[in-house]
């Protein structure tokens, strides 16, 4: 865990204060994004946690140990760092560069080689291909993986990240940014991470801290973020198209109707139209004995062919998955234009069903108040 | 004309070519165990701020003649050896120190902050990281170092060195135009092949570095 507390950093000749006053906490396991625009003091405060940067007041808790007393060094040993430049060192292989700290730490040889060999394969790459390149010979998200790969090599509990994806193109980026929060699942470090890019902070964020002019303006998860901007500068900032954004951050579970009709392929054709009719629906869905969803029936058509093989006017429609994001489903429903979307489970049995009015009214019930 | 050459060069040759030899060894080596560490000293955080002056001075002092150093050591020291190869040091001083100095300011910032960030001391970032990526362009400083005391050597005979520049300085009295050939030729040849020498050193490097 990291506590700031009222940490405040005046540069040298400097008039105003780089970081003022400044209080986070940052629970372990979690993955704290600082962001603001250029100038805000993110990463004056990211570097005063491993005192690249001394502080001018204030403390620093790291595990309820004041990092402002611990020896510098010795600090930076259990703390990876990694930054938007990397910093690989150019004229050491891969191995070398990851097996930097445990080697500062006197590791036994044979353990330094299992644990590069580990974090290669950890952040997918080939072991024998890449373990003797230097680092020129890789490419630019190589390079970052390795660099992560190095800032881990000591499995310190805390990582800090500088803007570590802004440096590789927009697909690398995005692979990247899975790939650690793949990672992070297994590994839970604390990690406080920089960037100015708030959707790259909404993605990667347990907790958000948005900064300005040195000072913390809000410090919440991006879902409350999203919904309950403190002020301007905060709405502002995470976008206008905020309601988009929150889309992403939210799973179809939580707005899903349990609550629905829906006929079984044995029922016969008066039952069918007598649910439909109780329904508030013009269609509903069909499924077999077992539950799983075979497609939907529209009342119009049924009515006007009145047969009792019913089933041929059954239509194929696309399902999704309760923990996919509402904007899957959004898109889901936009591409195949259509507002009702039925929600399955992995063996396509029928749990539930969305609605667009109720993605609509669930939204807008947030911000319109 | 080559059998007299062939005469001198088996009389007095090879003994000057060794003295020759001395003479810049002693001054390159005496000037790496100063530059260097001075050098780096100079490209230290608390020096940064007057490094361009440094450099600047350094490129001034360079571009004095040779032979005005020789001639301000002179009345300070007076002949002989030991004369001479301060004055040589003195004048390796220069390239010695100023390529240390733009390696070492050449490494690239965010590796350092990298290695900072990892905990390495300042003292492990110097010799683990900087001078290891700095190396080539300090070689190269030793290289035009060597190259020019190889030339200076023949001048600093005037305060008594010996070396090549005795048989070119003897030649000079005499009116002896096989002496003074002979003499520049064989310290044209040293310099030749003292820089072919380094050629292939940093080649080397740049082979295992990159």
């Amino acid at each position: 865990m990291i506590k700031l507390e009222n940490l405040t950093k005046v540069y040298q000749g400097g008039q105003k204060e780089a970081v003022h006053e400044l209080n986070l906490e940052i629970d372990k396991g979690e993955i704290c994004v600082l962001v603001g625009p250029s100038g805000c003091g993110k990463t004056t405060t990211l570097k005063m946690i491993n005192r690249l940067i001394e502080p001018t007041s204030g403390k620093i808790f790291i595990d309820g140990v004041n990092a402002v007393q611990q020896d510098k060094n010795k600090l930076r040993r259990k703390i990876g760092y990694v930054i938007q430049q990397i910093g690989l060192f150019p004229h050491m292989t891969v191995k070398e560069n990851i097996a930097t700290v445990p080697q500062l730490l006197n590791w036994d040889p044979k353990k330094v080689d299992m644990r590069v060999e580990e974090l290669l394969n950890l952040i997918g790459l080939d072991v024998s291909e890449n373990i003797d390149k230097y680092p020129h010979e890789l490419s630019g998200g190589q390079k970052q993986r390795v660099g992560v790969a190095r800032a881990m090599a000591a499995d310190p509990p805390i990582m800090l990240m500088d803007e570590p994806f802004g440096a590789v193109d927009p697909i690398t980026r995005s692979d990247l940014q899975n790939e650690l929060l793949r990672l992070q699942k297994s590994i839970k470090k604390t990690i406080c991470f920089v960037t100015h890019d708030i959707d790259e902070a909404i993605k990667m964020g347990d907790k958000i801290a948005i900064m300005y002019e040195g000072e913390l303006i809000q410090y919440d998860s991006p879902k409350k973020l999203l919904f309950n901007p403190k002020n301007e500068f905060v709405e502002d900032f995470i976008g206008s198209d905020r309601g988009l954004k929150v889309l992403n951050l939210m799973k179809i579970e939580e707005i899903m109707d349990k609550n629905f009709k829906s006929v079984e392929i044995t029922d016969d054709c008066d039952q069918v139209l007598k649910k439909i009719e109780q329904s508030t629906r013009s269609s509903i869905l069909v499924t077999d004995q077992e539950n799983k969803l075979i497609g939907y029936v529209n009342f119009k058509r049924l009515k006007e062919h009145k047969k009792n093989k019913w089933c041929d006017f059954i239509k194929e429609i696309p399902v999704i998955e309760e923990n996919a994001s509402l904007k899957d489903g959004l898109n889901k429903m936009i591409e195949n234009d259509i507002i009702l979307l039925p929600v399955v489970d992995r063996s396509c049995r029928l749990q539930a069903i969305v609605t667009m009015d109720r993605l609509k009214s669930y939204i807008s019930n947030k911000y319109i108040k | 004309m080559l059998i007299e050459l062939w005469h001198i060069f088996i009389e007095d040759g090879i003994v000057l070519i060794i003295e020759h030899l001395q003479l810049v060894g002693v001054a390159v080596l005496s000037a790496i165990i100063i530059a260097v560490p001075l050098g780096i000293l100079l490209s230290r955080d608390f020096m940064r701020k007057y490094n361009h002056k440094i450099i600047a001075f350094f490129n001034i002092a360079q571009g004095l003649p040779s032979l005005v150093i020789i001639a301000l050591i002179l009345p300070l020291l007076g002949v002989g050896f030991l004369p001479a190869v301060t004055a040589l040091t003195i004048y390796a001083l220069l390239p010695i120190v100023r390529n240390t100095m733009a390696g070492l300011n050449g490494v690239q910032p965010d590796v350092v902050e990298a290695a900072l960030g990892m905990g390495m001391t300042p003292l492990q970032v110097l010799y683990k990281i900087e001078i290891p990526l700095a190396f080539p362009v300090i070689i190269a400083g030793i290289q035009t170092a060597a190259v020019i005391s190889v030339g200076t050597a023949v001048v600093s005979n005037l305060i008594g060195a010996g070396g090549l520049g005795q048989m070119i300085f003897t030649g000079l009295a005499m009116f002896d135009s096989s002496k003074i050939l002979l003499g520049s030729l064989l310290s044209a040849l040293i310099a030749i092949i003292i820089d072919q020498l380094f050629e292939i050193l940093k080649y080397r490097l740049k082979v295992i570095q990159y």
